[in-house]
């Protein structure tokens, strides 16, 4: 029995392919979180890092630059630190002269000519130009045509200082070389085609700064002997790239390798300290500029936030998928119900049957690994928070090993508990032993009150991660399929069935037998995984659309960019309306709303363009706000406002708004929203929302943007932004077309979502669909099953309704008709629960401090599917019907007798 | 009864058995008394619903008595730990449940199931083949129970109840699903491990059967209705009319005064009328 255990299961094929099925879930269960977080943390991290790849290094660039302001003897100490940087690619060294200014200018002289040249030195410059060694300097062709010189003539470098006369530091060398500058550029045209060559520092002349310095291109030790000797400022910068393939460990090694070499800067201890205090001409003082360690921190908590999100929908995945695990091997065991007579009658202790158990599933188990590391990340693909690829690393793996081991354990358990309750000696029946029942109904709507009452008093923001949460559907679903399935079976009890004696239907009503507890349990866990799955589809809805309701909260539009002196100073329309098409300007400002908010935010928009340009959200509820911006210019007793947020004003309400104590305005109350578009983007209870055009005729003229004179620095001046539905860079492209300043703040709705938490929330979204796939599946195969009992309980009854004149396709459609009465049951039950679970206060909501409140929302689609269910189910009951009965020779039926 | 005989390896003294349900209580046996001494065989028939079932799974150690008191091999079944019957059944008892041709291990080879029984028992391995010897499955050792007939299987089960010649043998309805010749067979494997020193207790309604037992128990409604010795032979006379005149001691069998009368080739088999059921 020890040797053939652990190759019993490939004997029967369909129970092997079921407790595979089942143990792989489990595993997929248990190692989907892992895999979810791990993605959600790489996604978040590329998400970060995307907006700026290739852009300025900064904030918002996770590429690193290091900048030094002084020569050092030996640059080793400074550059090999970086070179063995962990994420990030070889340092590429940049030296210039940064000491320009209106009266100190870089120059190349010779024969009596100056021209403006800045020291230059870049990694592999040179060697892309064509030098074979780091002498002489080379100057752009105009360069060298002004000052009349060739390759090989003699020319100086270095300042000349016009303060109070002209004062020359000049150092002399030879033109090594020309180069033709490329068109726009004082780059070579050897090198302006070079990667990330648009991101060199290249100097700028101080008086005009949108111009570029023509330069004199030296070797680093040409620049090293020339800078401090003539009085140039040298700032050396080492940049790396960092690796776009990143892992979230990897960026968090580099950001703590990163810190440790800004601290070994300032420690004296260190050879880069001490080359950086004896730099020339002044000590040198390190800067670190990479936007990595925010960038790294957000997508951390990015990923806390998706793993506090989705825990609730793991745990609850994974007790799912450990009863479907016991439930399989349960099954499996009363398939073998005459065996377990056998083995108790034979003596084998329960250990050795549960040690059996474990050597039988062994190898489904151990397949289990690999197949649920496949299974959860096809799930994660599909559902999760991006398809750019799931990692799958060691922890993956020990993860889903230790899944096997508990499925293993499951099964095990399973198997011993069983043997002892089939162990008729545990069942001692002496006379006069009182029995007990258990009201397991009365037990479970008590304990469904129970958590109910646990769960909803939880507060708002805290109720969607509370354990307790994920049990209480189960517990409704569970309830509410005991009732329904317990009145349904009373309602049936009293009612004579009217249709036709000897049809299938007059027979399937008639039938009873030996399996009414089993078809009763079979309803209630296709109830219970109905409701639940009507469920899901809810909550994945109302996820998306609470989702998209609160960006529009936050964010307002897709991208706004403040400009903060354009739209000033010159009238109405400027100020007013849109600068471009697609676009509108909205005025910002705090103000207060007696008797006692301040601080209110308050947003003057632009009624006419306002609604085509801002972000409605997914559900639907912005819209009311939407409907009343058209009313915004009407003429009123007030200023109208609209008032997004808590307040204990309505609509129809007179009140004032003060600026700053020294105006107040009075509005009337158009109406009162949950929130509006960008009412979140400064945190208060409640944002005014008021037309800028009327506002502007109201205020006093220094407030008054449009008023001449007008600029950003006034007291209590109203901060102007571009909203668009564009991206950044169109955005940005199409102001600079228009002559409007592009350099203000820029704030994206991906942003908004990724910095609130509500990108997890759309990743915890997609877990929970995926749950909904897995409920769904046991669903059918409940009523699978449920179809092939009746259709195992009819196995001699068949036969002898045949011999009486009953069709093989009757007794079918009659089987058919018992399974669509319990499925349609079911199907009543669970929308009665998913209803019950939808009109409950709200539990999804994991982002309850962002307006507005996340609900489950229903469609007519849920009810389509659960009527699609109940369809498939009946079909294939009738499918089998029909094969099974066709299938059993009525000799073979009669002789095995049961 | 009080049994105080050495040679008593089965003992039942008020014997009773309640089984409930939802519908209430069913009392299989009401108070039954018995022995049982190695080396016969011991056959309890009785029509359907008597209880007959009920008293082989408790002689078999399989169940606890509801009240009275069951011994077997020397543990008090209605008082020994579970372990301890365990043990006993595993070592000692050999038991065929009804229906026995699924009682078998679909996964094992039928010398495999012999070979892991003879294991627990401490069987040699000429055993095994002893015991499929017995029951005519020598050939069929190799093959799995997927691949052997109905009977086939019933017979496999049968052996692995024999094999190691266990102190008590029970078999419920063993020869059921055979034909006369393999019933006769396992019969005689039944009654050559009672000669070897078992005990032998099966249930049966053939009368093929109950009449090569060495004891016959009759039950009716959980209660011995009658006990009498097998395989007895005696003089009666057949007058010239043809009635036959049966001595005193048989005919207590037939208290309504009723037979059946059965010819079988050289054979004739006289029966009470309720066996026909």
């Amino acid at each position: 029995m020890w040797w053939a255990a652990p190759l019993r299961l490939a004997r029967t094929p369909g129970w092997g392919a079921l407790v595979l099925v089942a143990v792989t879930l489990f595993v997929a269960s248990v190692v989907a979180p892992t895999m979810f977080v791990q993605t959600a943390r790489v996604t978040a991290l590329r998400d970060g890092l995307a907006p700026g790849a290739g852009g300025p290094y900064g904030d918002q660039s996770g590429d690193l630059r290091i900048t030094w302001d002084g020569v050092v003897e030996d640059i080793a100490p400074i550059v090999d630190p970086l070179a063995a940087m962990p994420a990030y690619g070889a340092p590429v060294v940049t030296a210039v002269g940064v000491g320009q200014s209106q009266t100190n200018k870089p120059v190349a002289a010779a024969n009596g000519a100056t021209s403006p040249a800045v020291l230059w030195y870049h990694d592999g410059a040179l060697p892309a130009l064509g030098a074979t060694d780091d002498e002489g300097v080379w100057l752009s062709t105009a360069t060298a045509g002004a000052l009349g010189i060739g390759v090989g003539d003699p020319v100086k470098l270095g300042m000349v200082q016009t303060f109070l006369g002209t004062k020359r530091m000049l150092r002399q060398t030879v033109l090594a070389g020309t180069f033709d500058t490329a068109p726009g550029s004082q780059l070579p045209t050897q090198l302006a085609g070079l990667p990330d060559a648009d991101r060199w520092f290249l100097p700028h002349d101080p008086v005009r700064p949108a111009v570029v310095t023509p330069l004199a291109i030296v070797g680093r030790h040409t620049f090293d002997r020339f800078a401090p000797k003539v009085r140039e400022s040298p700032l050396y910068l080492a940049d790396l790239r960092l690796d776009p393939d990143v892992t979230p460990d990897e960026a968090s090694a580099a950001v703590e390798r990163t810190a440790a070499f800004g601290n070994a800067a300032f420690d004296g201890t260190t050879d880069m300290f001490r080359e950086l205090a004896d730099a020339e001409p002044a000590p040198a003082k390190v800067d670190v500029i990479s936007g990595l360690p925010v960038i790294a921190g957000a997508a951390d908590t990015t990923a806390t936030s998706a793993r506090t999100q989705v825990g609730p929908y793991a745990v609850g995945g994974q007790v799912l998928a450990a009863l479907l695990l016991v439930a399989a091997w349960v099954l499996l065991g009363l398939s073998r119900r005459r065996e377990q007579v056998l083995v108790s009658g034979l003596g084998l202790r329960p250990v050795e049957l549960t040690l059996l158990a474990a050597l039988e599933a062994l190898p489904a188990c151990l397949l289990a690994v690999p197949a649920g590391v496949l299974l959860a990340r096809l799930g994660v693909l599909w559902a999760g928070p991006t398809d750019a690829g799931v990692p799958v690393d060691r922890d993956v793996v020990v993860r889903a090993a230790e899944g096997a081991a508990i499925g293993l354990l499951l099964v095990a358990v399973t198997t011993g508990l069983a043997a002892l309750a089939t162990d008729r000696l545990d069942r001692v029946s002496r006379l006069g032993r009182a029995r007990t029942s258990v009201p397991w109904g009365t037990a479970l709507v008590v304990v469904t009150a129970v958590v109910a009452f646990s769960v909803l008093t939880v507060d708002t923001a805290r109720r969607a991660v509370t354990p307790l949460t994920t049990a209480l559907p189960v517990l409704v679903a569970g309830s509410v399929s005991m009732v329904v399935i317990r009145a349904v079976a009373w309602v049936r009890a009293r009612r004579r069935t009217r249709s036709r004696p000897g049809t299938p239907r007059w027979l399937a009503a008639r039938r009873t037998g030996q399996v009414a507890r089993e078809v009763v349990a079979l309803s209630a866990v296709v109830a219970v995984a109905l409701g639940l799955f009507a469920y899901v589809l809810t909550v994945e809805r109302g996820v998306d659309e609470g989702v998209a309701d609160k960006t529009a909260a936050l964010a307002g539009t897709a991208t706004r960019l403040e400009v903060v002196e354009g739209f000033r100073a010159r009238g109405a329309d400027v100020a007013v309306g849109p600068p471009l098409a697609g676009t509108t300007v909205v005025w910002t400002r705090n103000v207060g709303l007696p008797p006692d908010e301040t601080g209110v935010p308050l947003m003057a928009i632009d009624p006419t363009t306002f609604a085509g340009v801002a972000d409605w959200g997914g559900s639907g509820d912005l819209d009311v706000g939407r409907a009343l911006v058209p009313r915004l210019p009407e003429h009123a007793r007030g200023l109208p406002v609209i008032l997004a947020g808590d307040t204990d004003l309505a609509a129809g309400a007179t009140t004032v708004i003060d600026f700053d104590t020294v105006l107040s305005v009075p509005v009337h109350v158009l109406g009162v929203v949950p929130a509006f578009p960008g009412s979140e983007i400064d945190p208060g209870t409640v944002t005014v929302v008021v037309d800028s055009r009327r506002l502007f005729k109201l205020v006093t003229p220094d407030l008054d943007p449009r008023h001449r004179g007008a600029t950003s620095k006034d007291p209590g001046a109203l901060t102007s932004t571009v909203w668009s539905r564009e991206s950044v860079a169109d955005l940005r492209a199409r102001l600079a077309g228009a002559d409007v300043a592009t350099d203000g703040v820029v704030e994206t709705a991906a942003e908004a979502r990724i910095g609130n938490g509500l990108v997890a929330s759309t990743w915890a979204g997609g877990y929970v669909l995926a749950l909904g796939a897995v409920v769904l599946a046991l669903a059918l195969a409940a009523g699978l099953v449920l179809a092939l009992r009746l259709a195992d309980r009819d196995t001699v009854s068949d036969v002898v309704l045949r011999r009486m004149g009953y069709r093989s396709g009757e007794l079918a459609r009659a089987r058919a008709w018992e399974v669509g009465y319990a499925v349609a049951t079911a199907v009543v039950a669970a929308v009665l629960a998913a209803v019950v679970l939808v009109l409950a206060p709200t539990s999804i909501d994991a982002t309850a401090g962002v307006p507005p409140l996340t609900h489950p929302r229903t469609e007519l689609t849920d009810l389509l599917w659960l009527l699609g269910v109940l369809a498939a189910l009946v079909l294939l009951a009738w499918l089998l019907g029909t094969l099974l009965t066709r299938r059993r020779a009525a000799a073979e039926v009669l002789r095995a007798g049961d | 009864m009080p049994v105080t005989d050495a040679r008593v390896a089965v003992s039942c003294e008020d014997l009773v058995k309640v089984f409930r349900s939802a519908t209430g209580e069913t009392h299989a046996l009401r108070g039954l008394g018995l022995a049982l001494e190695p080396g016969a065989l011991t056959v309890v028939a009785g029509p359907s619903g008597s209880g007959k079932s009920s008293l082989l799974t408790l002689l078999g150690a399989r169940d606890r008595p509801s009240a009275g008191r069951l011994t077997v091999l020397g543990s008090d079944v209605g008082g020994a730990s579970t372990g301890e019957l365990r043990r006993l059944r595993r070592r000692r008892i050999g038991f065929v449940p009804q229906r026995s041709s699924s009682a078998v291990f679909p996964h094992l080879r039928a010398a495999d199931q012999l070979g892991q029984v003879a294991s627990w028992r401490g069987a040699a391995r000429d055993d095994l083949d002893e015991a499929l010897a017995a029951v005519g499955l020598a050939d069929r050792a190799g093959h799995r129970p997927e691949a052997l007939s109905g009977g086939e299987q019933q017979r496999l089960a049968v052996a692995m109840a024999l094999v190691g010649r266990p102190a008590l043998v029970v078999a419920d309805e063993p020869t059921a699903e055979l034909d006369h010749a393999n019933a006769d067979r396992v019969m005689d494997a039944l009654l050559a491990v009672a000669a070897a020193g078992s005990i032998v207790v099966i249930s049966s309604h053939d009368d093929r059967i109950t009449h090569r037992a060495d004891r016959l128990l009759r039950l009716r409604h959980g209660v011995l209705s009658s006990e009498s010795a097998g395989r007895r032979t005696a003089a009666a006379v057949i007058d010239a009319t043809g009635r036959l005149q049966l001595p005193p001691e048989l005919l207590d069998l037939f208290p309504d005064r009723r037979v059946v009368v059965e010819a079988d080739g050289d054979e004739v088999r006289l029966r009470r009328p309720e066996a026909d059921r």
